[in-house]
């Protein structure tokens, strides 16, 4: 599948998701896993902060792409949601937000 | 069997590989080659178990391939010419390493599960 980063795992976004990269330019409190692990659930640190359950469907219809993309992008004041613009490349949280909307499809 | 069994049967396979690391070609035996093979086909087999019975969502099914993937390229190079192998199956171990680590991060983030 297109989406399935075959080739290069280290550009994966899977391997974003879980450690940030290779360069590790996450801390690792600011990896999306350290909050929005356990399947997209969230983890006890994630819940504590306020994470929603990316795998639950009404969720996921109450937010436009654009709306979690800026999310992505500006994180959360307050919410310690840090933001992301500039540390991964456009294309690459894009495809992030498509592992968000992944958790809720089979 | 269940998500645990065939986890851990790869994480088994997974070692057999890792236990050849860091040898010199002309160190490795054809056995050795054979074992390699053996272990990363049965990881891809796993994989195609795990996609059929016990896939959770599609984020799952896309690391299972990549695991896949990179463990089938392991097995089809140890078929292959043994000039440049070595570097080969290690360049596709650290990817097959990459993809295992990638879902036990993301979905048993909190277990500390290795590798």
């Amino acid at each position: 599948a297109a989406d399935v980063m075959g080739g290069d795992p280290e550009k994966s976004p899977y391997f974003i998701f879980g450690s940030g990269s290779v360069q590790g330019s996450f801390a690792p409190q600011e990896t999306c896993a350290y909050c929005h692990g356990n399947g997209g659930k969230g983890t006890s640190f994630g819940r504590e902060a306020g994470v929603p359950d990316f795998t639950d469907p009404k969720w996921q219809a109450s937010r436009t792409d654009e709306q979690l993309l800026e999310t992505i992008k500006a994180g959360k004041e307050g919410k310690k949601m840090p933001s992301y613009r500039g540390k991964q490349t456009d294309e690459m949280l894009a495809r992030l937000l498509q592992i968000v909307r992944n958790f809720a499809k089979k | 069997n269940s998500v645990k069994e065939l986890c851990g049967n790869s994480a088994k396979e997974f070692q057999k590989i890792n236990q050849l690391k860091g040898f010199m070609p002309d160190q490795l035996t054809d056995a050795d080659y054979k074992t390699i093979e053996k272990a990363a086909e049965t990881m891809a087999a796993n994989e195609t178990a795990r996609q059929s019975k016990f896939n959770i969502d599609a984020n799952t099914m896309n690391i299972s391939k990549l695991v896949q993937i990179h463990a089938g390229r392991i097995a089809e190079r140890c078929k292959g010419d043994r000039e440049g192998c070595i570097e080969d199956v290690g360049h596709n171990f650290r990817f097959l390493f990459l993809s295992c680590r990638s879902c036990h991060q993301i979905y048993v983030t909190e277990a500390g599960v290795a590798p």
